[in-house]
């Protein structure tokens, strides 16, 4: 509108009349003009109030409300989806929603921008629904062009009939109104946008970090790979290699640019190795076809070497793609390693012979080629007085001999016998095959022979024998553990009749190895049912015949009541490793036993027990005793004895073991004294509390001058060491008034002053 | 609006008039949407609506006789002139229709709305503006027809067609040729503004009366009085409407009150009124052109009277006739909303004013043609201007209107 001056030249009352009219109108079109604005702003403001995920059509509405007055709105949008009609997207009656309008050249024209108000629709394409969704086309409609995002769209207002119509008033404001609304809700879906925009940004930007992150990975997953040190291949169903580290091209005896993308060398069918290679790659894909992983070693040859490959494969499936995955590995040192190992599980390190375990398993091989016919023999062999040598010279002379005899025995076999170190200084010979037992014999002839002969050791010549013990398959026995024990037996019957000779395995022997076989049983179920009691003897101070202390004796007691002295079980449950458990229960039973002791004879009393040379060189049951002593809580009363060939011989004991006892407070004692290959000299290498004169001596002390100058000397030598000196197996009168009218021997014991008597044996007679 | 163009011709010939339009138009003119044509009596409008189809194929035609000639804004033509109006307005819709009045003009005037509307594809739809045309006599009736449809929501404007000489040679022209006694109806919705005013530039005189007498109008043979209007006023305060008549204007038909007759010239400065309503206490004044004294000293009038209604005296002078044009114009030109530039007008101007101004028409032409800033523009000279008047579509005389179409 413009403010040319309304005013004409002329000023009759028409004029002033105009001129009021005129600015009557000017000023009534300001106002609307303002009102309309102030609706308008009022309209943006609410619209552009929307917040979140508010329906920004809620706001259009109520905004609507105060610019126009209609009886029913409702938007109708292109669906997203694309199609023909329009649908009702919103609507302040719930029933004309999702309702779709078929668009013909009305809504054409309201879509293409126009706004429009009809003063019936009566007839209209458009208007077919209205009607069923109650809507009469009798009434006035103001049809406004809006767009929501990329969909057009019509906000359709409705005024009843019998109302005014919409003029052009109206419609002139719903222009205004029609773009503020596409603006606002633009504007509104651009903030979106650039929300959306901003956070699609943001996603892009993460997207990239991620890029270059898995880049990363994946490079670095690359260099991972092609730095493993095993090697790794992919390759496809036809065999080629789709990927491939230096490592596993390095086992192909290739380069990765010359293997990758190619069959690997192994499986190309060209040259002489053709065939074998298209067999190869047969089996390859019957591998990968079946999909089961695999693993195998491959020997190839590599810079002229030969190495065992280890390969792994697993057939997989990756986006719709078989494939081999394998991994190949190196283990040439491995399986020297392995091959080392099994050796060394299966070779006795000091002789390179078989050990046990092995001698074992080609025993049962034989058994097993010799199930139908033949048969073989198995020997024990094993070196006299070897024990002596090993105390006499040294562990590593010993060790020597046992390398020497060795070789020396295997030079008399046969090259398809075989000789075996089972322990110590025990071999055992398999003489297999054997037409009869004649032809064994000769072979353990000879091996006798050539054990006879002198061994060069160190500069030293040592002499010595072998005995021998044989048994037969399938005569003796059917497997090896049978056949063992057969020829063990063998060698204890040799032993104990003449050193250097053989014994055949025979019934006689059968009885007495069953009879072993029951006792080993027997002390084995005794160890595990603690069968085992102590018989206590005293040790009797000569002044005034007070009991000073006892010695533990070990006895077994049969469940029939049976009593086994030690001479019956000792040296079994030596050999069988039972001692170690039996001294242990001993020494509970002192333990246990000690304060009734105590009561009767004085809390002064000592106990001592016995450890054999074996146990003081096994540190491990020492350890074991010490822990038991100490947890005893009697350290103090207990005194230890053992031989002196077992203090002379364990020098660890005297290094590691003494001290501890001396720490606990446990006294040692030197039994047997005189019996070993001891010398008076060496007394004074041992520190022992208590020295125990050997029975030997003492038998008819009052009747042998050479006993009593033998005496003498070790009293002396006690003396000057302060070794107290104890008296054994004084069974006489008159050997006791020896002792006491001619020595400074304190105590005594022996039969004199009792026997060996459990507990309750020894308590009443103490108590008479 | 693309363009409007305005052209005017005058000759013998309507053919050889009307190729002279033409050549005044650019070529592309001929895809124009609407052309309104006015001319004198003289023409062959038929063979007019002919060529007008045939040149405008797409445009909606109407139009009609004007009496005594018609004005651009390149001044005024005579009675053998044809003027065109022709919109190029793509964007717009335009439609026309045209039909006799028959018997119930109120029906026929819905129905040509109806079909105006259906032959631009826009039923049902409200226009802009409502543009009639119509022979004399049934211009209320033709009101209240389309204000069934549309009621007072947009203007109607228009004219009553007119002929020099009052003798009945008025035509109407539409999409299907010239009527003689019909309506035609345009429907516009132009793709810019419209702006329109219509108005009366007379002042009261002072006396006033209410009408006691209305001539009935016989519906058919049985002479029953059907409504309490027409457009013979019998009496003003119960005394014969003639004479008070005189009496207000001081005796401009003196002669005419003895013999009866023709008074339209005489009357043109002294127009009778009705209330037509009020803004600010400010009376807009609905004007009623006496024609004639009938021999029952009642006062033929060119619009409907209803019996009851006050009467006002009304007077003008001949400067503000001539200056009236323009103002109207600039008021058109002013409702226009944000200022916008005028691409072209349509003016009615009562045939009364134009012979009360005899030869200063042409001010009249170059008035509209200055407040409308030289934009192309037409006028006709009617017997009768329709328009709106305080938000109501009426009829009135010695009115004028103009529409004037925004760029």
């Amino acid at each position: 509108m413009s403010f040319d001056s309304p005013v004409p030249p002329a000023e009759s009352n028409e004029a002033l009349r105009e001129a009021l009219l005129s600015l009557r109108r000017d000023y009534d079109a300001l106002r609307q003009a303002g009102a309309d604005v102030q609706q308008l702003l009022e309209a943006l403001e609410s619209l552009l109030g929307v917040e979140g995920e508010e329906d920004p059509f809620v706001r259009v509405f109520s905004s609507l409300r105060k610019v126009f007055t209609f009886s029913q709105a409702l938007m109708l949008a292109e669906p997203e989806g694309g199609g023909e009609a329009l649908e009702c997207i919103v609507a302040e009656d719930a029933r004309l929603l999702h309702s779709r309008w078929p668009v013909a050249a009305l809504f054409r024209k309201v879509m293409g921008g126009k706004v429009v108000a009809t003063f019936s629709t009566s007839g209209l394409p458009e208007w077919e629904v209205a009607a069923g969704l109650g809507l009469s086309p009798a009434g006035s409609a103001l049809l406004v062009p809006v767009r929501v995002r990329e969909r057009r769209g019509i906000l359709l207002l409705l005024r009843e009939p019998g109302l005014p119509g919409f003029d052009r008033g109206n419609v002139a404001l719903a222009r205004r109104y029609s773009v503020l609304v596409s603006h606002a809700l633009a504007s509104r879906y651009a903030a979106e946008s650039a929300a959306e925009s901003r956070r699609l940004l943001e996603l892009s930007r993460q997207l990239r970090q991620s890029e270059q992150v898995a880049k990363r990975n994946a490079d670095l997953l690359q260099e991972l790979v092609r730095a493993m040190p095993v090697g790794v291949a992919v390759q496809d169903e036809a065999g080629r290699l789709l990927v491939v580290n230096d490592a596993g091209a390095r086992l192909l005896g290739a380069r990765v640019e010359e293997v990758l993308g190619e069959l690997p060398p192994h499986l190309r069918p060209e040259g002489e190795q053709a065939q074998e290679a298209q067999l190869r790659l047969t089996r390859y894909r019957e591998r990968l076809a079946g999909g089961l992983p695999y693993t195998r070693e491959r020997s190839v040859t590599l810079d002229g070497e030969a190495r065992t490959v280890l390969l792994t494969g697993t057939p997989v499936r990756i986006f719709d793609e078989y494939l081999m995955l394998s991994t190949s590995l190196d283990i040439t040192e491995r399986k020297r390693f392995e091959e080392e190992m099994q050796r060394h599980a299966f070779h006795d390190p000091l002789t390179g012979l078989a050990n046990r375990a092995l001698m074992n398993e080609i025993v049962d091989k034989a058994v097993r080629a010799h199930q139908e016919r033949g048969m073989f023999a198995l020997a024990f062999i094993d070196i006299d007085n070897f024990k002596q040598v090993n105390d006499y010279y040294s562990h590593g002379m010993g060790d020597q001999l046992l390398i020497a005899f060795s070789r020396r025995v295997a030079e008399a076999l046969r090259p398809s016998d075989t000789l075996a170190r089972i322990s110590g200084d025990e071999f055992l010979l398999l003489v297999d095959p054997a037409q009869n037992e004649a032809e064994v014999a000769r072979v353990i002839e000879r091996v006798l022979e050539a054990c006879r002969r002198p061994f060069v050791v160190e500069g030293h010549e040592l002499l010595t024998s072998a005995s021998m013990g044989v048994s037969f398959y399938p005569a003796h026995g059917g497997d090896y553990e049978t056949l063992r024990r057969c020829a063990d037996s063998a060698i204890y019957q040799a032993k104990s009749l003449r050193k250097g000779s053989v014994a055949y395995f025979d019934a006689s022997m059968g009885h007495a190895l069953t009879a072993r076989m029951d006792l080993e049983q027997s002390l084995r179920a005794a160890v595990r049912d603690r069968h085992f009691r102590n018989a206590y003897q005293p040790k009797v101070r000569l002044a005034d015949e007070a009991v000073v202390g006892f010695e533990a004796l070990v006895r077994w007691v049969e469940p029939d009541g049976r009593i086994q002295p030690p001479g019956v079980f000792i040296e079994m449950a030596g050999e069988l490793g039972l001692l170690d458990e039996i001294t242990l229960q001993v020494l509970d039973d002192i333990a246990r036993e000690l304060p009734c002791l105590s009561r009767h004879y004085g809390a002064g009393i000592s106990v001592s027990f016995n450890v054999s040379a074996q146990q003081a060189g096994d540190m491990q049951f020492i350890d074991r005793l010490l822990a038991a002593i100490s947890a005893s809580g009697i350290a103090r009363r207990l005194v230890v004895e053992l031989t002196e060939d077992a203090l002379v011989a364990a020098q660890q004991f005297q290094d590691a073991v003494l001290p501890r006892l001396r720490a606990l407070g446990v006294r040692v004692s030197i039994d047997d004294f005189g019996t070993g290959y001891s010398s008076l000299s060496t007394l004074a290498d041992i520190t022992a509390d208590e020295l125990k004169v050997d029975r030997a001596f003492i038998t008819g002390i009052h009747e042998r001058a050479r006993s009593q100058g033998i005496l003498k000397a070790i009293e002396s030598v006690c003396r000057a060491l302060q070794i107290s000196m104890v008296a054994e197996g004084v069974e006489e009168v008159e050997e006791l008034d020896y002792l006491r009218s001619h020595t400074g021997i304190a105590t005594v014991q022996g039969y004199c002053f009792g026997r060996p008597a459990f507990l309750e044996d020894l308590l009443p007679r103490s108590g008479a | 609006m693309d363009r409007v163009h305005s052209c005017a011709a005058r000759g013998g010939d309507t053919a050889e008039v009307f190729r002279k339009l033409t050549a005044q138009l650019p070529e592309g003119a001929r895809g124009a949407q609407m052309v309104v044509a006015f001319y004198g009596c003289g023409h062959d409008d038929n063979l007019l609506a002919a060529e007008l189809r045939r040149h405008f194929p797409q445009a909606a035609l109407v139009g009609g006789s004007s009496a005594g000639g018609l004005m651009t804004e390149r001044g005024v033509i005579d009675e053998q002139g044809i003027g065109l109006l022709v919109l190029e307005d793509a964007a717009g819709e335009y439609g026309a229709a045209a039909g006799p009045l028959g018997h119930d003009p109120a029906a026929a005037a819905e129905a040509l709305l109806g079909q105006a509307l259906a032959s631009c594809g826009c039923e049902g739809q409200l226009p802009e503006l409502v543009w009639i045309y119509q022979a004399p006599g049934q211009e209320e009736a033709v009101l209240e027809g389309l204000r069934r449809v549309v009621g007072n929501t947009c203007p109607i404007i228009g004219g009553t067609s007119a002929d020099e000489t009052v003798a009945g040679r008025w035509r109407q022209l539409g999409p299907t040729g010239a009527l003689s006694d019909g309506l035609v109806v345009g429907v516009l919705f132009p793709s810019a503004a419209v702006g329109f005013a219509f108005q009366g530039g007379y002042e009261p005189a002072g006396p006033s009366g209410v009408v006691t007498g209305i001539g009935f109008q016989p519906d058919g043979a049985s002479g029953v009085v059907t409504q309490g209007h027409g457009r013979e006023i019998l009496s003003i305060d119960g005394e014969p409407a003639a004479a008070v008549y005189n009496r207000w204007t001081g005796g401009v038909i003196a002669a005419e009150l003895e013999r009866g007759g023709s008074i339209l010239q005489q009357t043109t400065m002294f127009p009778l009124a009705t209330d037509g309503g009020r803004i600010d206490g400010v009376t807009h004044y609905l004007l009623i052109h006496p024609e004639s004294v009938t021999p029952a000293g009642g006062l033929r009038v060119f619009r409907d009277v209803a019996a009851g209604t006050r009467l006002f005296a009304m007077r003008g002078d001949r400067r503000r006739l001539i200056e009236r044009a323009g103002r109207v114009s600039r008021q058109a030109r002013r409702s226009l909303p944000d200022a916008l530039a005028v691409a072209g007008a349509l003016v009615v101007y009562c045939g009364g004013c134009k012979m009360a101004v005899d030869k200063e028409i042409g001010e009249v032409a170059g008035a509209i043609a200055e407040s409308l800033h030289g934009a192309p523009f037409l006028g006709c000279f009617t017997f009768g201007e329709q328009g709106c008047l305080i938000d109501s579509n009426v009829h009135g005389n010695l009115m004028i209107s103009a529409v004037v179409f925004a760029r």
